[in-house]
């Protein structure tokens, strides 16, 4: 055990204070671990659990919270109480029903951490006990969840056209695999046994099951139970000699609770270790002799469960662009992220010829339902996207690939080398604003050349494109800040996030994969974005355009976004970057109100690991403000609505960032109050995990000072 | 489906909004401080901006809420009727003279608020009475209309009200403002008439409280919770109600806003703080389960000589209560980082009740509040 104060972990020291600083939670103990993991357990209390919860939550639960050396994963969070319910909506599968491993945030932690905030995560384990309590943490309105919590994905190649008994599986690798209909005895590895279950009311409560026993409950649609139809199919089709083990496939019918029909059917395959001759051995013995012994070696038999995903039916065609002139031709572009927007601009780079050279990287599998709006063809599925492009590519005249099948942050050296040494153009087509972040600022990628980012919104209707200046004085970083202005104050773009808005999940990032993308979208969204940056990139100016298509008449539009200039400023080891719209905003209030101070909050974003602040927006001050001459007392009138306004529209990006206010015919010298003001606020934020930024304006200009 | 009761901390008074899914609302009781800050620092929760947010407008962009229920016309029930609560000619509302303020579609007062003595802060509720009063007086054919709407809960002296306009003990009422309440019925506990001429002659308007259970259905289950309000209603109005009523179903409670403020005359005389009256007990006895829970809207309760809040009565009432721990105070049950504390706001659903406190992001309460001063000085 150690002291709260004594923890090491940055990430640990965090939610140690943050948890200190909130009512209702109180931290029990610290302890770091051999490994150099640090553990804080906090007790949560008021949590508002009703009179009959769905799940036997209480008002009052302990949890753990694990911080690693590595922080390269959000910390786990686990209910400590021993008797808490196993099996909860978002629970983490593990080998071990207890201490139950809370999933408290579905977005990647690489996205998170940036702009990771201990204050807010623990209000997601508030809100975690809270909405499961009534049982809506799973929202309504999402897919089901899966019945059965898997580990692995396992897609079947053909249909059972020829009433094959047996089944060739294979595994690609770990977590994915191959299963086909054959009835070549030399190439089947398992003996195949169909099931097709009742319709069951789902449960949004997936159990990873491991043992046949936890699979019994299931009702078959004849009216048998599990283990009698596995039974009357093996005795009646299987031989005594045979002795494959037994692979099931079972088709789960489900529906919600209030529905009258079915919802959806899931398709599940667990392999039974155990060879079809014994379960028929003992199906003609055991089960007579002893019915009790029977059921209890079938019950103990363990299983390896999968989710079944259908064979590919839908054959994509390619429609091929025609090439236009003035086009420009680079020696190499690279691609991170091959997914259905980044194919798809790829496709249209290789087929018009734009470059000789083309990398690729992305760690991802294509998986059957991508095939709809991807470029690759259904022979490709359960393949890493990356080299099969590369493969689907190969023999286009004169086009080298080069294909790197990785996660962007697991690259070594020298495949950074491969991929981005001498690119003119870097293509951010990843959907993580992490990776854009990286490409935008980290110094290990030693190119100069322009970066450009593209990714859709939610709904897939609308799509960002931001391209670097020749000289990359508008970086991507502070594109991305002025597009995130753009969305808190321009109306054209009100519905940018429209589509998930209802959403209440911990969602982080107002690019997240788009889940409703309509083919015709993409395709046109991706023709523009391609046509638009190579316009682009023969001109040295830098691009935010945000391109839009009518969900009605299906017309696009393009909404070019105004750019700033950038003010540059170090304080305490941290870079903060004003945006000139900022210095706008504040000089024209100060030019208003030359006989009294004025000022207002500042908001904008933060990246902890690069210790960066970037100011966006410089609110105007309450009205309830107080102003003198010789003083200003911001007041809050309204101010909670506005950053909760803010918050809203930038998808929780844009925060409270710090206060502002002016000078009258003075420098910007900061006063003895302003230096006590910034001290004080300070405090308060660090507590809570933020940064704080104080801007002051006088005859001289802007002075900035801030830590984070 | 939810419902929202949320009982705001105004000190030793009552105010109180219901707030039910399908948007109707109900207010029991106001009390609205002109001024939120003492000294320069706000010490009050700000109830009336609460309000606005939480209630609906009407074609005309006017906040209102549908039912507005007057207990009795004390002082720590009606202050800040007159600046926030619309009381005249619905047609004469004037969208800049009147901005913010809520019409109101259906009042209910008591007979006591026709009597002269009453306090200042209640006379608007009166005038208000009076002038729909006599819109149902002036014309027999009149039985309510938009804005109009008025009950009177109680006697007057030996006879009910014309009933187009009065209620009396036993009645279940699920509707107001000229639509049904759908997922709420109130039923009707006091005053009764023996009490009213009593409160008359010796001038004790706590006697001529409107008492009230609220049962509140949720997706077609009934009674998921049921709540007694009673303003300041003291033990013999409780021997009344009990002596008067048929089925105990009528008064088991989920929730039991303490009469008076957690005074002792829930118990017994304020002199008699040994003996619990039967009266006491037996309510006591009619929480439904170990999650009941007693809500004291007053100040905080400190071991003082108060009354109210009187700390014996706090004692006595956890003492009472299945699960001692049920007893919430709205001084002190959630106070921000400000100091001011927050309305406790129940939230009805199928799964029950429960306690919702307000989420808070990191920032907000900072934004929230002013800033520490700054300047040349």
């Amino acid at each position: 055990m150690v002291r709260g104060d004594a923890l090491l972990l940055p990430r640990a020291i965090a939610i140690y204070k943050a948890a200190l600083c909130q009512n209702y939670i109180e931290v029990l103990e610290c302890v770091r671990r051999s490994d150099c993991s640090e553990i804080i357990k906090l007790r949560f209390s008021r949590l508002s659990i009703p009179d009959e919860p769905v799940f036997p939550i209480l008002e009052t639960e302990d949890v753990a919270i694990v911080c690693t050396k590595e922080d390269l994963q959000l910390p786990e969070v686990y209910a400590l109480r021993k008797g808490f319910p196993s099996g909860l909506p978002h629970t983490n599968a593990r080998p071990y029903i207890h201490p139950v491993s809370m999933c408290v945030s579905d977005v990647s932690f690489s996205d998170m951490r940036l702009q990771f905030n201990a204050y807010d995560f623990l209000g997601y384990i508030r809100r975690w006990f809270n909405k499961n309590s009534i049982g809506e943490l799973h929202e309504s309105d999402r897919p089901m969840e899966v019945y059965f919590q898997t580990q692995e994905f396992c897609t079947l190649l053909n249909e059972n056209e020829d009433k094959a008994s047996c089944v060739k599986y294979e595994q690609i690798f770990a977590g994915c695999s191959r299963l086909g209909f054959t009835n070549k005895r030399s190439e089947a590895t398992h003996f195949y046994v169909p099931l097709i279950a009742d319709v069951t009311i789902a449960q949004n409560m997936a159990i990873l099951p491991t043992v046949m026993s936890e699979l019994k409950t299931l009702k078959m649609k004849d009216g048998k139970s599990m283990y009698e139809s596995i039974d009357s199919i093996v005795a009646n089709t299987a031989s005594r000699d045979n002795s494959l083990p037994i692979l099931v496939i079972l088709s789960l019918p489900e529906k919600k609770k209030l529905s009258t029909s079915t919802d959806r059917t899931e398709m599940f395959m667990f392999r039974i270790h155990v060879p079809a001759c014994d379960i028929y051995k003992r199906y003609r013995t055991l089960r007579i002799e002893n019915p009790d012994a029977y059921t209890e070696w079938y019950d103990n038999i363990k299983i390896s469960i999968a989710c079944l995903l259908p064979p590919p039916h839908l054959l994509w065609n390619r429609d091929c662009n025609n090439k236009n002139s003035n086009l420009p031709k680079l020696q190499k572009i690279t691609i991170v992220g091959t997914g259905t927007l980044g194919s798809n601009i790829m496709d249209s780079i290789v087929r018009k010829g734009i470059c000789k050279n083309l990398a690729i990287v992305d760690s991802d599998v294509l998986l059957p339902h991508n095939v709809a709006r991807h470029v690759l063809p259904p022979k490709d599925v359960m393949l890493r996207k990356a080299s099969s492009l590369k493969r689907h590519y190969s023999g286009i005249c004169g086009q080298k690939i080069i294909s790197i099948d990785k996660n962007y942050f697991e690259l070594g050296l020298n495949e950074k080398i491969i991929l981005f040494s001498e690119a003119e153009l870097i293509l951010d087509v990843s959907t993580s604003v992490a990776v854009e972040r990286s490409l935008a600022l980290d110094p290990f990628i030693e190119t100069n050349c322009r970066r450009s980012s593209v990714f859709l919104n939610p709904g897939g209707n609308q799509m960002v494109l931001i391209l670097e200046d020749k000289n990359r004085t508008c970086r991507l970083d502070l594109l991305e800040m002025d597009f995130l202005r753009q969305l808190i104050i321009n109306k054209d773009l009100d519905e940018y996030l429209d589509d998930i808005r209802h959403l209440t999940s911990n969602q982080f990032t107002c690019r997240s994969e788009s889940f409703v993308i309509d083919y015709d979208n993409v395709k046109i969204l991706a023709s523009l974005s391609s046509k638009d940056l190579l316009r682009g990139i023969n001109n040295d100016a830098a691009l935010l355009h945000v391109w839009a298509i009518d969900k009605e008449t299906g017309e696009s539009r393009i909404n070019s976004l105004p750019i700033s200039n950038w003010q540059v400023f170090s304080a305490n080891a941290a870079t903060i970057y004003v945006s000139s719209f900022v210095q706008n905003e504040i000089e024209q209030a100060y030019s208003k109100n030359k006989d009294y101070e004025t000022g207002g909050c500042l908001f904008g974003c933060y990246d902890k690991d690069r210790n960066i602040i970037y100011v966006l927006y410089a609110a105007d001050s309450p009205e309830d403000s107080i102003k003198s001459p010789a003083s200003f007392i911001r007041g809050s009138k309204g101010m909670k609505e506005l950053a909760q306004k803010i918050s809203n529209k930038s998808y929780s990006q844009i925060v409270y960032l710090g206060e502002w206010h002016t000078h009258p015919n003075m420098t910007n010298s900061p006063s003895a109050d302003d230096k006590k003001q910034f001290d004080v606020m300070y405090g308060q934020l660090h507590a809570e995990d933020l940064p704080f930024v104080q801007g002051i304006y006088g005859v001289n200009g802007l002075y900035i000072n801030a830590k984070i | 489906m939810e419902h929202k009761i949320k009982i705001y901390p105004v000190g030793n008074a009552d105010c109180i909004l219901v707030k039910l899914s399908n948007g109707k609302t109900i207010i029991f009781d106001c009390q609205i401080h002109a001024d939120l800050y003492e000294n320069g620092k706000q010490i009050w929760f700000d109830v009336k901006t609460d309000l606005l947010k939480e209630l609906p407008k009407d074609s005309l962009n006017r906040p209102y809420v549908d039912l507005y229920v007057n207990t009795h016309p004390h002082d720590d029930h009606c202050r800040g009727f007159e600046g926030n609560f619309y009381h005249g000619d619905p047609d004469k509302y004037d969208k800049d003279k009147d901005k913010d303020k809520i019409m109101i579609g259906e009042l209910w007062v008591t007979t006591m608020l026709f009597k002269n003595d009453i306090a200042e802060s209640a006379e608007e509720i009166r005038r208000e009475a009076k002038r729909r009063r006599s819109l149902y007086d002036n014309d027999e054919d009149f039985t309510g209309s938009k804005w109009n709407y008025l009950r009177i809960i109680g006697y007057d002296k030996d006879n009910e009200y014309d009933n187009r306009y009065g209620y009396i003990p036993g009645k279940v009422v699920d509707r107001a403002n000229g639509r049904s309440f759908e997922w709420l019925s109130i039923f009707i506990h006091a005053p009764f008439k023996k009490d009213i001429e009593t409160a008359k002659r010796d001038d004790d308007k706590n006697a001529t409280s409107i008492v009230v259970q609220l049962r509140f259905s949720v997706e077609g289950k009934d009674n998921v919770c049921r709540t007694l309000f009673a303003g300041d209603a003291e033990h013999e109005i409780w021997q009344h109600i009990l002596d008067n009523n048929a089925d105990d179903e009528n008064l088991r409670w989920n929730i039991f806003v303490a009469p008076h403020h957690c005074s002792w005359t829930f118990f017994n005389e304020s002199n008699n703080k040994k003996d619990v009256l039967p009266s006491a007990s037996n309510i006591m006895g009619l929480q439904i389960d170990g999650k009941s829970e007693v809500v004291a809207s007053s100040k905080e309760i400190l071991n003082d000589q108060d009354n109210p809040p009187c700390y014996e009565a706090k004692q006595k009432y956890k003492e009472k209560l299945i699960n001692s721990q049920n007893f919430f105070n709205t001084a002190t049950f959630d106070v921000n980082s400000s100091d001011i504390p927050q309305p406790i706001t129940y939230i009805i659903g199928i799964t029950g009740k429960r306690k919702e406190l307000e989420s808070t992001k990191a920032a907000e309460s900072v934004v929230s509040r002013p800033a520490p001063r700054a300047g040349l000085k």
